[in-house]
Parts: C-alpha cells; structure tokens; sequence
C-alpha cells in the first residue's frame, strides 16, 4: 500500500536523510569510484612500500600526514562537497531536489551530512590501511598516534568539506579558488608566525591537534599549545561555513542558464 | 470540487539582467487542466520555474495555493513538477533514485518501496525496467519516470513542462489518460506543451503566453468566442456558391473566399467571415431572399492552433 497522501509528515528529517543518504551512497558507490579509489590506493602504497624503510618514522609520517593528511583529504573534500550542489546545477538535475517539500537550507545541510558521511567512511578506511602498511613497515608508535589521527581527521574533513561546500555554492570555478584560498590562507598566512592572523588557518589548528603526539611533534616541530582552543576553531569554522553556505543557496536562485553565464 | 484559483499571479514580473523573463502579469488558474502555451521566449519556463519555487518574482507576486512558492515546504508539498529536460542522474535506478526522493518527499523510509512501485505501476513503466539503471532508458521511459517523481507526495498542483516529448502515439495516449484522471480526482493540473493539438483535447483552460506577457487566458471555448467577434473561417456547401460570396459581399459580411467546389465537395466554400455575430443572425434571411439552398455549414476555427496564431499574431 502506498502512503496515505494526508499523513505526509510537516517536519521529517530523519526520513529525508535516509532519502539523501540513499541518493548520495547509490551515487557514490559505482564501479568507476572504487576503481578509481582502488588504482589511487595501490599507488600510494606501492610508493610507500618502495620509498619508506623499515622502522622509518619520519619517512612513514611525511607520506601519512604531510601528503595524504594535508593535502590528499583537503583535496578530496573540495572535489567532493564543492561540487554536490554544482554538479547537480550542471547536471540540471537540482529541480528534482529543489521541488521537494524541504527548506533550502535543509536540503543543502542533507547533502552535506550525507556528502562529508561518505568522505568520513572512505578516509576511515584509507587511514586504517595506511596503518596497516606502517605496521608492515614496523614504524613505531602506531597505536597510540590511530585513535588522535582519527579524532583530527574526522574533525578536519567537517570543517574543510564545510568550507568546500560553501566555495562551491560561490562559484563554478570553486576548484581554483579552493587552491586559492590554500595556498594564501593556509599556506600564506597560515605561516606568519610574527601576529595572530596566523588563527585565520584551518590547517594550523590541524597541526595543534596532531601535535598531541609526541612522534608527529618530533618530526614536524608543530606547537601542541591550546588543543581546546583548535578543536572548537575547528568546531566553530565548520559551523560559519555552513551557516554562510546555508543562507547562500536559501537566497540564491541556481540554475544551468545562469551557471553558463557566470 | 473548489473553483478557487489554485495559482494566482499579481503584476508578476521577472527580470533576467536586463532581459525580462516576464512582464507584469495577473492571471488565476483553476482547478482541473490547463494548458500553457506560447512560442519559444514567451516566459513559459520562466513561470514554470516561479511557479514550482525554483526562481522568484523581480517583481509583483505570485502565489499557490495561497502561499509564495519559493523556500516554502508548506506550497512544495503540494506540487509535483516534471521538467522538460531530459537529465537524470544516468547511472542510478528507478527504483532507488525514486524511493530516495520519496523520502525527501517525506513518505516513511519503511512505506517508501511500495509507494514508489505503485507509482511505477500507475505511470506504465513495465517492471522489467525498475532495476535499471536510467541511462539505459529511451525517452519514453524517462519521461514516465519524470512523471512518477512528480507523482510521490500526491500534489495537489501538477505541473509539467512537455510531458509528451519522447514518447510513442499509445504512450501520450497512456499519459493522457493518466493527467484526466488526476485531474478528475481534483488535482489540478498545468501542462506546458508546443504540441496544440494534444493540449486541444485534453486541457479545457488555456493561459497563452507571448514575449513574457499574457495575451489569452480561459476556456477554449471563450477564447474561440471571443475571435469570433472579430472574425471566422467558415465552410459551407450550397446550391449556388458564386451567387452567395456575392451576397455576403453586398451584405458587407465577406472578408474573402477560396472555392473548394469538386466533385467531393459540391457546392464548396471557405469563407472569411468579417462579422460572425452579424452573419449568424443575417444568414436564414439571406438565404430565403436569394433562394439559396445551405448544404452544410461548419468552423474551420476549432483548433488550438487557430486560437494561438491568431492571437499571436
């Protein structure tokens, strides 16, 4: 039997996030992905394997935090949540999801949980191999660095996806202006060690909560002050750049006519 | 069934930039179907779009249901809208990309799956397709499942913007069929289509559009009325037809004539009537001083088509 139409619920988040989820996992999910996902992986290892020496810390660490953790997962984030609403525009597919019975702003906060869901489920499993791969190459110190890498990651992939999503509801070119904004905010100002605007940079407080390990302190020389301090800029960046995002896309009409124009 | 105006545009303008879009127009649509019609630029996707809350007025106010459609989950609940585009996200199911949207429509994750196959069923798309991916369907299937989308959360208010594209003579016929019976369960609803002849029969209300403007709306049947105050186009049989067109030009009631007289049209004429109201009350008595016998009398106005050029013109 289908649903009686007069007791569609007014206000039912749980059921659109399941509708969402579905959308976004059946999207997500195809061969092509886990080819792709499979051929990066095997790549990263095969180097790894061929580049790292056995019981080599900092080797093991500079592929592990300097390249997949700092530039790998911010990448993908921008890639992924940057064009969740983009690509629907340029797929002209948005009408499909703008005409359901939910608030702007609600739909676009869906296709973020369910978008930063999905990157948090496959980073979890990138991190978890490449553990693995330093446990074959018997670095040291493993355990006790896992679980205060996840709880970074987890955190860092919320704010730089918020980030993303809301530089994609910007511009269509949101890929430039992300490299942009890294290597001026982050890169740039992230490194002035001489003022305060140093705060400005997301990957900073990164490094803050990274540098609660004494391996990671040891071979990056990251200050470890202030770990409450990061995680709520963490925290507090993630929540300003929904906000901004949200109220972007409730105010601003996208449509395919208008995205070839820009 | 309620006859108060289901969609209700006030002064509704719409700017692109400089371009306008639409420019100051009020108009009421109703309940049952209506057709939209208008050339290409005459704003019909542009209302489309403020009407289904994907874009908003520069300008004026238009309403659904009462409510302003933009950002409003209490209007969109009652608006189910097939695009004309043909994209669909190609490499999802039917059946998956469906129950995902009946949820975000609000139907419960547990009740979604037979929803959304009744659905299926209700639009004709055999079962062989349901687990296929869409990318694999010809555009008749993606305009049924365009349709079942729109069909998720029981609208009150269905708009399509040409729902016949794609598909064969027995599918529009499906469709159709489908709409009347939508509409004779009170949902009303808002075909755009270039296609006159289908809107013709199936939409007894007509809004007609031209360079963002409304120059037409109401019934067919009104709006044939109201040309036949200006002017019609006849045929008619008679006894002597060279000795009529002359009559009716005495009368001063003839625009001009082609004669159609053959063997299988004896007697014949197309008439362009100058005064149809003049000519239908002058006509039995011309007929009875010039002796001339009326075969057959007929309007060659009946089509949409007629409606829309001449009211484009």
């Amino acid at each position: 039997m289908s649903q009686d139409p007069s007791k569609l619920p007014t206000f039912y988040f749980g059921s659109a996030l399941r509708g969402m989820w579905a959308l976004v996992w059946a999207q997500r999910c195809t061969t092509g992905t886990f080819i792709r996902l499979g051929l990066a992986g095997a790549a990263v290892a095969f180097l790894m394997l061929l580049t790292v020496r056995s019981g080599n810390e900092q080797g093991w660490l500079g592929w592990v935090v300097g390249f997949y953790f700092q530039f790998l997962i911010p990448l993908t984030c921008l890639n992924v949540c940057g064009s969740m609403m983009r690509a629907e525009v340029q797929a002209n597919t948005l009408s499909f999801l703008c005409t359901r019975p939910l608030h702007r702003h609600t739909l676009f906060l869906l296709q973020y949980i369910c978008h930063v869901g999905w990157l948090q489920l496959m980073f979890l499993v990138c991190t978890l191999a490449l553990f693995t791969l330093g446990g074959v190459k018997q670095v040291e110190g493993l355990g006790g660095l896992l679980p205060m890498m996840l709880f970074t990651q987890i955190l860092a992939i919320f704010a730089w996806s918020a980030l993303a999503a809301l530089l994609g509801l910007v511009h269509q070119r949101f890929v430039v202006i992300g490299i942009l904004y890294w290597l001026v905010v982050e890169m740039g100002l992230g490194m002035v060690e001489s003022s305060n605007i140093n705060q400005l940079s997301i990957l900073r407080h990164v490094h803050t909560l990274m540098a609660q390990n004494e391996i990671v302190v040891s071979v990056f020389k990251w200050s470890a002050e202030a770990p409450l301090t990061a995680g709520l800029v963490l925290g507090g960046a993630t929540i300003f750049f929904l906000a901004a995002a949200s109220a972007l896309f409730t105010f601003r009409e996208y449509l395919p006519s208008q995205e070839a124009g820009q | 069934m309620s006859t108060a105006p289901v969609i209700q545009a006030t002064e509704l303008s719409r700017w692109y930039g400089i371009v306008m879009g639409l420019n100051n127009i009020s108009f009421d649509i109703g309940p049952g179907l209506t057709g939209l019609v208008g050339p290409n630029g005459a704003g019909k996707s542009t209302l489309i779009k403020i009407i289904t809350g994907q874009l908003r007025s520069s300008d004026g106010e238009l309403t659904v249901f009462g409510l302003r459609p933009w950002n409003n989950p209490d209007v969109l609940r009652e608006i189910g809208f097939c695009p004309e585009d043909d994209a669909l996200p190609d490499h999802l199911r039917a059946r998956t990309w469906l129950r995902g949207l009946a949820m975000l429509s609000g139907i419960a994750p547990s009740a979604a799956p037979e929803h959304v196959d009744a659905i299926l069923d209700r639009v004709k798309l055999e079962r062989v397709h349901w687990e296929k991916p869409l990318g694999q369907f010809s555009k008749g299937m993606r305009q049924r499942v365009k349709l079942a989308q729109a069909l998720l959360h029981h609208p009150r208010l269905l708009v399509l913007d040409e729902p016949m594209n794609g598909l064969d003579p027995m599918g529009r016929q499906e469709v159709q069929s489908i709409l009347k019976q939508l509409a004779a369960e009170g949902t009303a609803v808002l075909i755009s289509s270039h296609i006159l002849h289908e809107l013709e029969t199936l939409c007894p209300e007509i809004l007609i559009l031209n360079w963002g403007r409304v120059i037409a709306s109401g019934s067919q049947l009104a709006l044939q009325r109201r040309l036949q105050g200006v002017e019609a186009n006849l045929h008619v049989r008679c006894s002597d037809p060279a000795r009529f067109t002359r009559v009716l030009f005495e009368a001063d009631l003839l625009l001009g004539f082609d004669s159609t007289d053959t063997a299988d049209d004896e007697g014949g004429l197309n008439l362009r009537i100058k005064n149809p109201n003049r000519f239908s009350e002058s006509l039995v008595d011309l007929l009875t001083e010039h002796d001339i016998a009326l075969h057959e009398l007929r309007s060659r106005d009946r089509s949409l088509q007629d409606i829309f050029e001449k009211m484009t013109e």
